[in-house]
């Protein structure tokens, strides 16, 4: 692959990256504030898998017709990144119905102000 | 068997956890943390003796490094393993099924669990010489924070733990990308290796910007200046044990992690020692400000930690070995005189709370004052010893804004010190008092005030300094 292309696919990432960061501070509804959370992690995952990528290599496995292989580290590294991501994003959630049902929103603003009203 | 003993501290919380929520009895589950915490405790404290002879390092399933992950322990995190291990163990004998008082419905043994598991992750990031492993052993540690602040008494504790949780990931998150950059500017995660292969790295920018990532990420979770927002929401919305937990140790760890991979691993030397005191001398002003105003109680003592804290950044920012040994005096000192102040508290979380208590419980009175004279820095006690130590390696140093900012900040603990005394002392209670747990819950407090003391009057703490500044190569 050419320079310019790993470089627009860099940007690309970037562009995800704080995608998910604007729609963490700016959102004020806290699923919508997690699923941004969850993009910023994503385009993480997906920076960590392009480290590992060579061209024209494959998959780390020992096959006769190729000697040039991807490097498997970045990939292991990930798997459980995405273990901790969907960890995260399911303890949110349950943070989310507990905020629900004792302050009776999950708007920030309004739970925080039933949250001093108390 | 010695082998053993350099992951125990690690393995043990973990590995204990799981049988903690199998028994599913609320007693049996207390009991067998506190021994958890307890084993691990001695644990750390069996490694202290051979500190003298360097590091020693564990090789997970005989896989040579930098092949294989490996546990260093060296002069600088071995004795923060012990105090970890040790304010877990206090603040879990605090946490009896009693003192959570019922909140759980049964489910106690599952925050029993997350105690464990939340004080194995912060003894992993201590422990390992893996940087992917820091990463990995902070979402650890985290994860269980955010459930253990949720288990909070108040309404808005799940909304607290929420908005510490973003704030968390986004920390954890930059950790990640951190790692990232530096496993594609060197193709390696273990830390000796990193330090070598960092400073020639042909990428040194791609090196540089990992470097500042990794440095935001643990900026955010030890609650340096300006990233110190979250740390009296959550101190206000924990249970009170895992407050003074958390206050005792947790932020301590992160900073660790900062100075570790900084100025030991990544070797910015002069431009990140700089940086650490810039923002750890705004730090100790705007904590101790900000501390004098609160009308929290937590609150207060939380802003409090915010500018303790910034005297062990400022500590490691002179980067010499006088200044390390403060660093490990105040370390030790601030963990146990935070973590008894929370402790003896108990559940009082308004001034108003604690009107009287010098006829309603002398004892606990006792402690009060004399934790609050530590954190003031009077003579005898650990304070004191920490703000001495810290004073003239300042003036070792010819740091004369350091010197100043730290002596302005003394003047200004005065005033939150005695906001904290005046009801205890002076005022008549004024309303029913609330319900302060039993007085056989007055042994925890009481262990750290005698800790205190014992900091205070033997240069136990200090003997930390050479092996610590050792293992940062800041001497021979």
């Amino acid at each position: 692959m050419t320079l310019w292309a790993s470089q627009l696919f860099y940007a690309l990432d970037g562009l995800l990256l704080v995608t998910g960061l604007y729609l963490v501070i700016a959102q004020d509804n806290l699923v919508k504030k997690l699923l941004g959370l969850s993009l910023f992690q994503v385009a993480i995952f997906v920076f960590y898998l392009s480290l590992g990528k060579l061209f024209p290599g494959g998959a780390a496995v020992l096959l006769p017709e190729q000697s040039i292989y991807s490097h498997p580290l970045p990939h292991v590294l990930i798997l459980t990144a995405i273990v901790v991501g969907i960890a995260t994003l399911a303890v949110g959630l349950a943070l989310v119905v507990r905020v629900q049902e004792e302050l009776g929103s999950t708007e920030e603003d309004e739970a925080r102000l039933e949250d001093r009203r108390r | 068997m010695s082998e053993i003993l350099l992951i125990a501290p690690v393995l043990l919380p973990l590995l204990i956890a799981p049988l903690v929520v199998m028994l599913g009895s609320q007693r049996a589950g207390w009991l067998l943390a506190v021994l958890a915490a307890l084993l691990a405790t001695l644990a750390s404290a069996a490694l202290l003796p051979a500190l003298g002879e360097g590091p020693r390092s564990y090789h997970f399933g005989n896989w040579p490094p930098p092949f294989g992950i490996e546990y260093v322990l060296d002069g600088l995190n071995t004795p923060l393993l012990l105090l970890t291990n040790a304010s877990a163990l206090l603040a879990l004998i605090a946490a009896t099924p009693a003192t959570l008082a019922g909140r759980f419905a049964g489910r106690e043994p599952v925050f029993y669990a997350l105690f464990l598991l939340c004080l194995s992750g912060l003894s992993g990031i201590l422990a390992t010489g893996d940087a992917f492993n820091v990463f990995v052993f902070l979402e650890i540690s985290s994860l269980c924070t955010y459930g253990l602040v949720a288990a909070g008494p108040r309404p808005g504790s799940a909304l607290a733990a929420f908005q510490y949780l973003i704030l968390g990931t986004l920390g954890g998150s930059f950790v990640l990308l951190g790692v990232g950059f530096w496993l594609q500017a060197t193709g390696t995660l273990n830390m000796a290796d990193l330090a070598q292969r960092l400073p020639q790295s042909e990428y040194s920018a791609v090196a540089l910007a990992g470097s500042v990532l990794l440095l935001l990420g643990f900026a955010l979770k030890s609650a340096s200046f300006p990233l110190q927002q979250w740390l009296p929401a959550v101190y206000a919305a924990a249970p009170w044990p895992v407050t003074a937990f958390l206050a005792a140790c947790a932020t301590k760890v992160a900073i660790y992690a900062m100075v570790r991979l900084a100025l030991d691993v990544a070797a910015l030397g002069e431009a990140a020692r700089w940086l650490f005191g810039l923002i750890a001398l705004v730090g100790i002003v705007w904590g101790a400000l900000a501390a004098c105003v609160q009308r929290d109680l937590r609150r207060m003592l939380a802003w409090s930690s915010v500018s303790q804290l910034g005297y062990i950044l400022f500590a490691f920012s002179l980067g010499t070995a006088a200044g390390v040994t403060a660093a490990m005096i105040q370390f030790f000192s601030h963990g146990a005189i935070k973590g008894g102040l929370f402790l003896a508290l108990g559940p009082a979380r308004h001034f108003d709370d604690l009107a009287g208590l010098r006829e309603r419980e002398p004892w606990r009175c006792a402690m009060l004052t004399l934790l609050t004279m530590g954190l003031l820095g009077v003579p005898l006690t650990a304070g004191f010893a920490a703000k001495w130590a810290l004073l003239s390696a300042a003036a070792q140093a010819g740091h004369g804004i350091g010197l100043g900012v730290v002596i302005f900040s003394s003047l200004l603990a005065v005033v939150y010190c005695l906001r904290l005394l005046e009801p205890v002392w002076l005022r008549a209670p004024e309303r029913e008092a609330p319900q302060l747990p039993r007085h056989s819950m007055l042994l925890p407090p009481a262990l750290a005030t005698l800790a205190m003391f014992a900091l205070g009057l033997t240069p136990w703490a200090a003997s930390f300094g050479r092996p610590a500044a050792q293992a940062l190569g800041w001497a021979p």
